[in-house]
């Protein structure tokens, strides 16, 4: 299955979005204006969708920062503390997302399909 | 145009106190729920709230009533123009779900014919001081455990 494929086809419907140049590098709130109720939707979409497990902390980033603050203040290494929150992000993605977090939420589609992969393989 | 005193349905119906307008639940498991509600002369809208009731009562089950549950999309749904009558079977299955975001597909039949349909978007998010524990989750299992059970409460 091309997940990249399909999760756009299921973000144009759900969020009834039509002619938009979606690529894996665009930036779900940022570029496409979804909402929290955008996101709760996207999740049980891509549950039934895909037969994987959608947990929505993790999918989202949504505790990214709150991580990072947990790792400074623990004097853990930064990187390393949220690569083992977020198993499926490369240490490259997690660098950029460090690196542009002050500019908004960065969850990209490309991160959408690095968990649908990742959670695919244990079903 | 005749009116409806929906709470006084409620009262000769059910016997249940508060906004109830399910009758029964006959079956229920972690992917399905079926129960049963009779109406009088309502408009479709009316059986749209008893199925939003069943789905979110699902929805509390299979969380083990430990989280607030409430609607936050109608995604879709078909409503007949006339009005509705008699006991319709009220069944609802659960086609996605993610930790905290469920959706569910309901439908209400009488005679084995599907007369209202819909797909609502659920959330569950922790109590708290506004969604207080020690009476809903009180309150939402007594209330199941008398549909459960057909008994009638005060």
């Amino acid at each position: 299955m091309d997940v990249f494929a399909e999760l756009k086809k299921i973000i144009e419907e759900l969020m009834d979005i039509k002619d938009r140049n979606i690529t894996p590098e665009t930036l779900l709130i940022q570029d496409l204006g979804a909402e929290s109720i955008d996101l709760l939707e996207l999740a049980v979409t891509i549950n039934s969708r895909f037969k994987i497990a959608v947990r929505d902390d993790e999918i989202f980033l949504t505790r990214f920062r709150l991580y990072s603050a947990e790792a400074k203040q623990q004097g853990e290494d930064t990187m390393h503390y949220i690569a083992g929150k977020y198993p499926f992000l490369a240490k490259d993605r997690i660098a950029d997302i460090m690196a542009h977090i002050k500019e908004g939420p960065q969850l990209k589609i490309k991160d959408l399909i690095s968990y649908v992969t990742y959670r695919s393989q244990w079903v | 145009m005749e009116e409806h005193h929906i709470g006084t349905v409620i009262v000769i119906n059910s016997g249940l106190a508060g906004f109830v307008m399910l009758d029964r639940v006959m079956e229920v498991s972690v992917v399905r729920i079926v129960g049963a509600r009779t109406f009088t002369a309502v408009p479709a809208y009316v059986p749209l709230e008893s199925l939003a009731q069943l789905g979110a009562y699902h929805i509390r089950y299979v969380t083990g009533f430990a989280r607030h549950v409430f609607l936050i999309k109608i995604v879709s749904c078909s409503l007949p123009m006339r009005a509705m009558e008699g006991e319709y079977i009220l069944s609802g299955n659960l086609v996605g779900q993610s930790d905290s975001s469920f959706r569910c597909f309901l439908k209400a039949e009488k005679d084995k014919e599907t007369v209202v349909e819909a797909e609502l978007l659920y959330a569950a998010v922790d109590y708290d001081h506004n969604f207080q524990k020690d009476i809903l989750h009180d309150h939402y299992t007594k209330v199941f455990s008398c549909l459960q059970r057909d008994l009638k409460t005060g």
